[in-house]
């Protein structure tokens, strides 16, 4: 790495793309620099303020986040630093004010460390000071090395282990049992008969014990809850839908065909076709005018070129975040097994508590005080339900964590629950195993101007896949014959789409039209009917053929070796239900059924559909995929959500559903057995309080780092 | 003054004050924020942007460059 | 409103103890390997009181750690600190006075210690006005240092400067704590301390003094040097930071793994012990961060002298810390206490990690300071393989001799004798290992002279005046500076830690000081208690100018006074030695080194007459002996006028001189030596009336037998 020879001249070019920057009022400036790959890059950035004196005060550059913070002067441009970044070959983005949640969280993070830091010079001394005491030091000096130790140990449990009696407080306060209680019990108890024994002389000190334990848990619980935190759902999603923001409210900008947006805002002039797929579901381009809304997380397919969009929400509150916002929400509800395991916790905590006093009484009745006090003690130390009541959250939001980077947006965590316990799944065929676009293969060749006029005039009502298939049909025909059955659409007095049924419409006059599946279909294709009157005169039959996804057989093969039941359920007919079963190799089949119908059947199973067109299956099912249909909808009515198309992501999802029990039922013998043998080995007096203090928060720590051991991605 | 291993009173509160002495530097130091960017000032030490105030620049051999 | 500001590092300072530090190299190189072959071959003493083994070893020690090594930390420290803390030394004045003040210790240093003038302490020998000037000087540098960090224009201060921190701030303590002393004249004085508690605070003072001169300040140079060296950054940032503040924070002390097996109480030398081994974590940290650094750039070891000797110096550093803790524990204590072991261990330290790590920095000032290329890279290159060879040869020479002579000595056959039961059997055996420790040292020499060589032809060829760097920094400021009239200054005050830790620091330390002194005032009434029931008496007058001449000669370099509880010891030197024997030593002579036999309790077991014929001649009186004869002390009188000034300062000391003692000590001393003086004549001895010899007699035959 040599030392980077770029010219630092100041630049005089001023790209017009950072001039909204100016706007920026604050004097503290925070920017995401990209393409610095180099140590010499950060030498060179952070020299902004002595080749920039007269508007950069100071520049510091944090490598690990690649981020670059500034002070400005004032009067000082943005634009021109942002310019200068630029001509030296980086691409800065502003990045929005430092939330005060961030600012909190850093706060908090920095009096931890210190915490830590405080508890670990008392302990590290303590337990010096204890050296001379185990060795046999007598007389005087023993006494001064027992009152030094003492000394040391009052801030030890007040002041760092301050955090302990919140903890107790405020679950008395909620009339819960902390899973604190017995720590504070055991550090209480420890610190004040080692007061007592060294005001008679009786020398048993258990200092050094609950200082070490005092620092140790302090330390562990630090250390995870960093691990905890970069599981954490975070902007691993918002990524996933957005690009990276560098915009404010009110900025206005020239959208490109391809662009994806990061902000949501109004169309001020010209059109633009947007992709609203992540919340409709609509694959198709919506065509927007002016007054029209975009989102953050929608593309935009071909911008007209006077097009001009104007912000409108950015980061938090745009209308992608906020619907993030909800399902992060019910992400922190607790599955079954989490309130299980919370209950086993207490169960636990309430037995240790009941047999340490239980075994103090004893003790004390055979007149062994002193020694059953040691044993207590190290009973209350040694036990914890941390593998229980700490590693399963840890557990769930790392699997949900993973799920996301595999395409599966899980809503509730009870769906990894309930997904282990998965016999049989059920599909959805249209969109589902096929692709859900029906193409017509025959059946309009005949029609005429008039009738298919008035078949178009429904179709581009629905959103149906069978309505979108002939709507391009007949689009494709009237682009070949220049007949004109697109324009003058007639207006229906009434238009109805009928679930599972078809479409059926009033016109002027009262006459009814309707789009149906066809009854007597003798067909592989699907089939709908064009009917006309009341006497359902058939006008046309048309025959729509949809493609099976490629993966589709594959993947109901490997389940199927997994052992896993497999049936197809759909409102289509039986044939072209039954051809799809016969190319996937699915068993049952259930064609024909009304969505009432589906819901019943899919009631004990796994559901995976089609969100916006199966909504009732997908909310009765004991557990269920959305696969489409836009993540707005689908999250109502599903509990996992899949971001990518096809059934590929049910195998990620059942498979991680299986780790995860496999992981909680580890944890669970783990944790039984080290209680058990701890709790003996305590009560026997083999385990000292001391070793205690060590092993349990080692033992947390343990369970913590193997279960995110476990819960990678290559395991599930 | 003739201690014997009295003097250990006087040594190991003097051990003491130090140790506390430096934990308050560690205070500070967190407070500070000196812990917030572990990885930069590690690297910041290689630059050399500094220009010698030189007359004339000499090679091994004695040779002016 | 700050701007930009240009402005130069101070380069002289660094350019100025760098040649002193290679300049005191050579003299503590060449009193090493002279004091080396005066053990190989006796006859190098020549009989003069100057160039004595007893004498020239402090010099040797001292010029190493505080003339050779402390100088090379100076150099380090003011380069490294300005430039990571991007601004000049807070004053060019301090530092002037900073580096003329350590010359002239040194210098006195050279000039007291061949005379004789020493404290009888290790690495502490020094005389209390030079202590004094010490401390003046040290308080100099750490002012500069930290007034320089607190104009720093960075805000996070390099991990390297909390090491310096630490350094300056430990050794400040240890040092004052440790010399307190009562002059009785102008160059002579006694330590406060006596008997345990002067061991206790002597080696409180020498392992961590050390530690925090010869390891800390270099663990911060180790973490500038090598990454830029190599052009890397630390391995882990994290890593070295986490094993400063462990370090610091549990400082206490692990003194006393110097006294394992000794008199001092069994918790204690466990606590020595504990720490000791807990160090060794820290340290393996610091050595492992190190020398992943080059981690990607190995191939700079063989092309780079300077990694060179920066990496193995690391190594060394490893293998030291590992061995350190491996001989604070009791049972190999018991083997390697007292014997060349211990030597090995210090010189892989003190040549392999100090030297090394010096040598490679120096090859990194040196063009540096003088804008120049070095002169020859080949030479250098030579000057890393010899001076290897060296250390190699030493060691390996004083590992074995260090094993021998402590197996020999603790060797005891089945019948329950020692196996060896002369010491100097011991001693004779591994003689040819001395030799080759000579020749080992000769080589560690010739490598350096080579680079002196090399150092010299590099600034030759450079430019008269090199002059300082220049750099450019916009200053750090801590908050939005409202309108303070004060301006930025005050701010930085108020939160700067290396101020506030100073002052705190010095604020606990003095009450601390002053709550303790008095007591110190009272007499213990336990060793009181103790004494009475045991009727120690005090030193005689003329005892105690026996012992002064004792701890002049710097007998303790080469005989203990400490009969360790150990089987060995006992068979061979008697009862093991108690804390109340030597409750009245000032300094305490317990020593770390038995290149002879102990002495604790010598007294009664020779005849004077046998003490007058060993010191004229040892190797007449004991075959094979390698102690210089002491010929002078025949010539030379016994200093009867000071006698009374001497047992006065004891008295006010607490040792339980009655006034009378006192105002008759001259004459007390003057009657006692005319007795021995008879009783040597009667055996047939000539001597005079009042040489010193009479003194040293009286002494030894006091020692762990008189009631």
């Amino acid at each position: 790495m040599q030392s980077v020879q770029k010219d630092s001249k100041v630049s005089t070019h001023c790209s017009g793309k950072y001039l909204d920057w100016d706007k920026y009022r604050s004097k503290d400036v925070k920017l995401y620099v990209e393409g610095v790959h180099c140590t010499g890059c950060v030498g060179l950035l952070e020299r902004l303020s002595i080749v920039q004196p007269a508007e950069v005060e100071q520049s510091t550059f944090n490598l690990p986040q690649s981020t670059l913070r500034l002070r400005l002067r004032p009067g000082a441009a943005l634009s021109r630093i942002a310019g200068q970044i630029e001509e030296w070959g980086y691409v800065p983005h502003l990045i929005e004010e430092e939330s005060d949640a961030d600012r909190q969280a850093a706060r908090e993070n920095r009096a931890r460390l210190i915490d830590i830091g405080v508890a670990g010079a008392l302990a590290g001394n303590i337990m010096l000071m204890s050296i001379p005491l185990y060795s046999g030091v007598d007389g005087s000096l023993r006494t001064f090395f027992e009152a030094l130790s003492l000394g040391l140990a009052v801030p030890a449990v007040f002041y760092s282990g301050r955090s302990f009696f919140k903890n107790v407080a405020a679950a008395w306060v909620n009339s819960t049992f902390s899973i604190d209680a017995p720590i504070l019990l055991a550090i209480l108890v420890a610190f004040f008969y080692s007061c007592v024994s060294v005001f008679r002389g009786t020398h048993e000190l258990y200092f050094d014990s609950l200082s070490a334990l005092i620092f140790l848990l302090l330390s562990s619980r630090y250390y995870l809850a960093r691990l905890r935190r970069s599981s954490k759902l975070s902007l691993g999603v918002l990524d996933y839908f957005q690009a990276k923001g560098d915009r404010v409210v009110g900025d206005r900008y020239q959208p490109e065909s391809g662009m994806k947006l990061s902000s949501d805002g109004v169309l001020r002039f010209g059109q633009i076709a947007v992709d609203f797929s992540h919340f409709s579901g609509e694959s198709v381009p919506v065509w927007i005018k002016p007054g029209g809304e975009v989102y953050a997380g929608t593309q935009i397919i071909e911008a007209s070129g006077d097009a001009v969009i104007e912000v409108t929400a950015v980061g938090d509150r745009t209308r992608m975040a906020q619907m993030l916002e909800k399902v992060r929400e019910a992400q922190e509800r607790r599955s079954d097994t989490q309130i299980q395991a919370d209950r086993w916790a207490k169960s636990l905590l309430r037995a240790v508590t009941t047999v340490a006093f239980a075994s103090l009484v004893y003790f004390a009745w055979r007149g062994h005080t002193a020694e059953g006090i040691r044993r207590v003690l190290a009973l209350l130390i040694v036990t914890c339900p941390c593998a229980l009541a700490l590693a399963t959250p840890l557990v769930f939001s790392r699997a949900l964590q993973i799920l996301i980077r595999q395409g599966l947006l899980v809503k509730d965590p009870i769906a990894l629950d309930r997904g282990a316990n998965v016999r049989k799944i059920f599909f959805d065929k249209t969109g589902t195993l096929t692709w859900g676009k029906l193409s017509v293969v025959g059946g309009l060749e005949s029609a005429d101007s008039e009738t298919l006029r008035l078949l178009y005039s429904m179709v581009t009502r629905s959103r149906h896949p069978v309505s979108r298939a002939i709507e391009a049909a007949i689009v494709r025909i009237a682009e070949k014959d220049d007949r004109s059955p697109v324009r003058n659409p007639e207006s229906w007095t009434e238009f109805r789409e009928m679930p599972g049924l078809g479409l059926s419409a009033f016109r002027d006059g009262g006459e009814e039209f309707r789009l149906v599946r066809s009854e007597d279909n003798q067909t592989t294709f699907s089939e709908v009917v064009f009917q006309k009157g009341a006497v359902r005169e058939e006008l046309l039959r048309v025959r729509l053929q949809d493609q099976l996804r490629p993966k589709s057989a594959k993947i109901i093969r490997d389940l199927q070796i997994n052992r896993y039941g497999t049936a197809l359920v759909t409102g289509d007919h039986a044939w072209p239900a039954r051809e799809v079963a016969n190319q996937t190799g699915i068993n049952f089949v259930y064609s024909q059924k009304t969505p009432e119908e589906k819901a019943e059947i899919v009631e004990r199973g796994l559901m995976v559909g089609d969100g916006l067109n199966d909504a009732l299956a997908l909310s009765k099912a004991r557990v269920s995929i959305a696969v489409q249909g836009g993540i707005d909808a689908a999250i109502q009515s599903a509990q996992v959500y899949s971001l990518k198309p096809g059934i590929e992501t049910v195998p990620v999802f059942l498979s991680m559903s299986k780790l995860v029990r496999r992981t909680l039922k580890q944890n669970f013998i783990y944790s039984t057995a080290y209680n058990l043998i701890g709790a003996t080995l305590s009560l026997s007096g083999f385990m000292s309080p001391l070793l205690a203090a060590v092993l349990m928060p080692m033992s947390a720590t343990t369970v913590f780092v193997w279960t995110l051991a476990r819960l990678r991605e290559k395991n599930a | 003054m003739n201690f014997g291993m009295e003097i250990v009173w006087w040594l190991v509160p003097a051990a003491l004050a130090m140790g506390a002495g430096f934990l308050i530097a560690f205070i500070w130091s967190a407070r500070n924020g000196q812990y917030e960017d572990l990885e930069t000032p590690a690297v910041r030490i290689l630059f050399e942007e500094e220009s010698k105030n030189k007359k004339e620049q000499i090679d091994a051999a004695g040779r002016t460059l | 409103m700050q701007q930009v500001e240009r402005f130069k590092y101070d380069d002289g300072i660094v350019r100025k103890f760098t040649i002193a530090t290679l300049a005191w190299a050579l003299v503590a190189f060449l009193a090493g390997i002279y004091i080396a072959f005066e053990m190989a071959y006796y006859k190098l003493n020549f009989g003069v009181p100057y160039i004595t083994f007893g004498r020239l070893r402090p010099l040797h020690t001292n010029a190493a750690v505080f003339a050779f090594a402390g100088n090379a930390i100076f150099a380090g420290i003011y380069y490294s600190m300005q430039r990571v803390l991007k601004t000049r030394l807070f004053s060019d004045k301090i530092s002037k006075f900073h580096f003329w003040g350590w010359q002239l210790i040194i210098v006195s240093a050279a000039l007291t210690l061949p005379f004789g003038f020493t404290q009888g302490k290790e690495y502490a020998e020094l005389e209390w006005p030079i202590d004094i000037a010490i401390t003046v000087v040290w308080v100099a540098f750490g002012y500069n240092m930290i007034r320089t960090i607190l104009q720093r224009r960075v805000k996070h201060i390099y991990v390297a400067v909390w090491f310096y921190i630490a350094t300056f701030v430990t050794v400040a303590v240890l040092h004052v704590v440790n010399s307190l002393s009562i002059p009785f004249s102008l160059i002579k004085s006694y330590p406060v301390y006596a008997g345990v508690s002067d061991a206790l605070v002597q080696w409180w003072y020498g392992h961590n003094a050390v530690a925090f001169f010869l390891t800390t300040p270099f663990l911060g140079l180790m973490y500038y040097f090598i990454p830029k060296s190599v052009n890397r950054p630390v391995y882990s940032y994290r890593l070295s930071v986490v094993h400063f503040w462990t370090l610091v924070f549990i400082y206490i002390w692990a003194g006393p793994h110097h006294l394992l097996n000794t008199a001092v109480p069994d918790w204690a030398q466990t606590v020595g012990m504990a720490f000791s081994v807990m160090l060794w974590i820290p340290s393996w940290g610091g050595m492992i961060n190190g020398l992943l650094t080059i981690r990607g750039a190995w191939d700079k070891v063989r092309t780079e002298p300077v990694v060179k000797f920066l990496a193995v110096a690391t190594i060394f550093y490893g293998m030291a810390t590992f061995e350190g803790p491996l001989l604070a524990i009791k049972s190999v204590s018991e083997i390697g206490h007292y014997t060349d072991w211990i030597i090995a261990h210090v010189h892989s330290g003190a040549l392999g990690w100090n030297g090394f790590l010096s040598f490679g920095m120096i090859y990194y000032l040196v063009p540096k300071l003088w804008n120049t290329e070095l002169y020859s890279k080949r030479l250098a290159n030579v000057h890393f393989w010899v001076g290897t060879l060296g250390i190699l040869l030493y060691l390996i020479a004083i590992y074995t001799a260090g094993i021998t002579q402590g197996l020999m000595l603790r060797e005891v056959s089945d019948a329950g004798r020692l196996a060896y039961p002369d010491f100097v059997s011991s001693v004779t055996r591994i003689i040819p290992l001395y030799w080759i420790r000579g020749v080992g040292g000769l080589c560690y020499l010739g490598g350096f002279i080579v680079m002196l060589y090399n150092v010299r032809m590099t600034v030759k060829l450079a430019a008269k005046n090199p002059g300082d760097t220049e750099d450019e920094a916009v200053p750090y400021q801590a908050k939005e500076s409202t309108a303070d009239p004060h301006g930025g200054f005050s701010h930085r005050i108020l939160e700067a830690a290396p101020m506030v830790l100073t002052v705190l620091v010095v604020v606990a330390i003095g009450t601390g000081s002053l709550i303790s002194l008095a007591p110190m005032f009272a007499s213990s009434s336990i060793v009181e208690a103790n004494y009475k029931a045991q009727m120690l008496k005090p030193y005689t007058a003329l005892e105690l100018a026996g012992r002064d001449i004792y701890v002049r000669e710097g007998c303790y370099t080469c005989h203990s006074q400490m009969i360790r509880k150990t089987v060995s010891d006992v068979l061979r030197f008697g009862n093991p030695s108690t804390i109340e024997e030597s409750v009245f030593d000032r300094p305490f002579q317990w020593g770390s080194r038995r290149i002879g036999p102990d002495l604790a309790r010598v007294g009664s077991k020779y005849p004077d007459l046998w003490h007058y014929r060993h010191m004229m001649n040892p190797q007449e009186v004991v075959n094979g002996s390698i102690m210089p004869s002491y010929g002078w002390l025949f010539k030379d009188k016994i200093d009867y006028a000071i006698l009374n000034k001497k047992l006065d300062v004891m008295k006010s000391l607490g040792v339980p001189y009655s006034e009378n003692d006192v105002e008759t000590a001259e004459d007390r001393a003057r009657s006692d030596a005319a007795k021995i003086a008879e009783g040597l004549r009667a055996d047939g001895a000539q001597v005079k009336d009042d040489s010193e010899i009479l003194a040293l007699i009286s002494y030894l035959q006091r020692l762990g037998g008189a009631k």
